[in-house]
């Protein structure tokens, strides 16, 4: 960049350039005025030539203008968290059926914890007929429903979000996020997981806790019975464990017909207690997804007459559903143990 | 005026001393957490406050919250909340403003006077009293680190489940130094979740540790974002250096003097004057002082 100095600067109408310092001065007439730099702006102790300034200036503007493009909505269903509750967590998970719990504390604000969510969509998709449950329990305040519904959309959430709104479970305080609780089917904290982890830690805890299927045994015996009801079928068989038996048993809806659809998220399944019998759960609510998809449940029956019939009385209310209406039945089905 | 500045300055470790202890003042916190053997930091509601300071709100007894922290959550929250078509958050600009209160007062006074890891190097040079000169451009990485790791890339993470402080996650060494060391040390759970990220911090940390000994104030000379913000302010900030160019004899004690390495005589309210005022200090012939 050219110097501005006396010698080259022609002499106009008395006036002249003085270069003081850094500094140039028009000098003349009433005496110095300064003049800015010619074509270089000072910086922070740096030279910037006015063309880089206005290159970088159009640069910036450039990249703030991104700002106006917003994330693509992921398209298809946004998940729709219809288990978000907000009542408290211990009443949620008791009325729940699983074999393993993992009980998940996070938040919308806490990014290592939606980076977790997706091992956790993947984790549930395959372990879910095995009697795993995933339940997100969030921190955000209930006045943020509509963020927490757009995240799990975000995410492909599979599995129920809950309110956590009291920052502790069992007085164990949620001191930072995201904080896991591994679970038992008998509501015991087996682990307290402090932090993110990676998805084949998870594998491991639920490899080692979970056994696909069955939870007392694998196999399944020849001589599964069916009970016919007007819109759906009991298919069950049991076991036959020291003194007591395993009851498995699921619901197939007929063909046409859905079980318990929108709206009616329980199944009530009463069972008559007979003398001298310890029945473990003596009732059972079942949620749509558990007797829709052929998922075995179980009960445990202890007998203390050993000499009686092995006969097991039970009401079943359901709301059958076909694409038009919805029927509320009430059946009676008869297990026979053997 | 002038005699009860310079006897302000003679205090100014006491001061640094002060701020170190206030700013991580919940002891409880921190007992707690080593007796719990369980990674605890300070729920207070003082953490809701920024602190003038890059002490990192990780630090289990810290009170306050990182501005440089408190800014990338805040920019983090922002750009969720438009993508996806939410409300915005705006009270966040409390800490913008916040910032521009401290650097309006006295530009990078903060870093002289309160920031714990500013005080933590220049007792390291109080023993060690080598400063070498660092290469020029190390003063711009600051700059860059501002930029993109504070600023940019929080906002433009294209994945919302991927936005997060990404200074403080892959950089801070005063994270780590103050939060890191201690939270790994009480807790052996979060100890298993040490991965890559941990190897770039400590590697960061590692180096600086380095610097420190041979180089007063090396990582604010090249990469605190908080300095880089304030040193802005400078120029024009109320708290100013003054050099009476007539008294200065070019004795160049000041430049020795100072833990920045500006040149005083040619650039006494340089970006990087962190306001430790040892030049005024030295000042054989009082031409320096501290204009308000």
């Amino acid at each position: 960049m050219r110097q501005l100095n006396i010698n080259r600067f022609p002499n106009a109408g008395g006036l002249s350039v003085v270069k003081l310092g850094k500094n140039h001065f028009l000098s003349g007439g009433s005496g110095l005025r300064p003049l800015p730099p010619l074509g270089r702006i000072h910086l922070g102790g740096i030279y910037f030539m006015k063309k880089n300034l206005i290159v970088s200036l159009i640069l910036v503007s450039v990249f703030l203008s991104l700002l106006g493009c917003k994330n693509k909505t992921p398209t298809g269903v946004v998940y729709d968290p219809t288990d978000l509750t907000d009542s408290d967590i211990e009443e949620y998970i008791s009325n729940k059926e699983f074999d393993l719990l993992i009980l998940n504390y996070w938040a919308t604000y806490c990014s290592p914890c939606k980076e977790e969510m997706r091992d956790f969509v993947k984790l549930f998709d395959k372990y879910k007929n095995d009697g795993l449950l995933i339940v997100g329990a969030s921190l955000d305040s209930p006045s943020e429903l509509n963020l927490i519904k757009k995240i799990c959309g975000f995410l492909k959430i599979n599995y129920p979000i809950v309110y956590g709104i009291k920052s502790n479970f069992r007085n164990i305080e949620i001191g930072s996020l995201p904080k896991t609780f591994i679970i038992d089917k008998n509501n015991n904290i087996l682990q307290e997981i402090d932090g993110k982890r990676d998805y084949n830690f998870f594998k491991e805890i639920i490899d080692k806790n979970l056994t696909p299927g069955s939870t007392i045994s694998n196999e399944v015996p020849e001589n599964i019975k069916t009970i016919e009801k007007k819109y759906y079928s009991v298919e069950y068989y049991s076991i036959k464990n020291g003194e007591k038996y395993d009851l498995f048993f699921s619901l197939k809806p007929k063909s046409g017909f859905y079980l318990n659809g929108e709206g009616y998220p329980t199944l009530d399944i009463e069972f008559k207690l007979s003398d001298g019998c310890k029945l473990s759960p003596n009732s059972i609510k079942l949620n749509g997804a558990k007797q829709n998809d052929g998922n075995k449940n179980r009960v445990e029956i202890e007998f203390a007459n050993p000499n009686i019939k092995k006969f097991l009385s039970s009401t079943i209310t359901a709301i059958a559903c076909s694409d038009s209406q919805c029927i509320k039945t009430v059946e009676t089905a008869d297990f026979i143990l053997e | 005026m002038k005699n009860i500045v310079y006897k302000f300055i003679k205090f100014k470790t006491y001061v640094q001393l002060f701020f170190l202890i206030i700013l991580n003042s919940d002891i409880a916190v921190f007992v707690k957490s080593i007796s719990a053997k369980k990674a605890a930091i300070s729920q207070s509601g003082l953490k809701r406050v920024c602190i003038p300071a890059l002490n990192c709100y990780s630090c289990p007894s810290a009170v306050g919250s990182c501005p440089i922290g408190a800014l990338q959550f805040w920019l983090n929250d922002v750009s969720m909340k438009f993508s996806l078509g939410e409300k915005i958050n705006l009270a966040g600009l409390y800490i913008i403003g916040f910032l521009g209160l401290i650097g309006g007062v006295g530009g990078r006074i903060a870093c002289g006077w309160i920031c714990p890891f500013g005080f933590i190097q220049d007792l390291i040079h109080k023993i060690f009293k080598i400063n070498i000169r660092l290469p020029k451009f190390s003063k711009y990485i600051k700059y860059i680190t501002l930029a993109l790791f504070v600023i940019i890339l929080p906002t433009f993470a294209f994945d919302i489940a991927l936005l997060s402080p990404l200074f403080c996650k892959y950089i801070c060494p005063s994270g780590t130094l103050t939060a890191g060391i201690p939270l790994l040390a009480i807790d052996a759970n979060l100890r298993e979740t040490v991965s890559y990220i941990s190897i770039i911090k400590f590697s960061i940390l590692g180096i600086f540790i380095i610097l420190f000994f041979i180089s007063r104030r090396s990582f604010c000379k090249t990469l605190c974002p908080l300095g880089a913000i304030w040193g802005l302010f400078n120029k024009i900030s109320v708290v100013k250096l003054n050099l009476d160019k007539n008294r200065c004899v070019d004795c160049k004690k000041c430049e020795k003097a100072c833990p920045m390495n500006i040149e005083v005589t040619k650039n006494p309210n340089s970006l990087e004057c962190v306001r430790c005022f040892e030049c005024v200090k030295v000042c054989p012939t009082k031409c320096l002082e501290v204009k308000i």
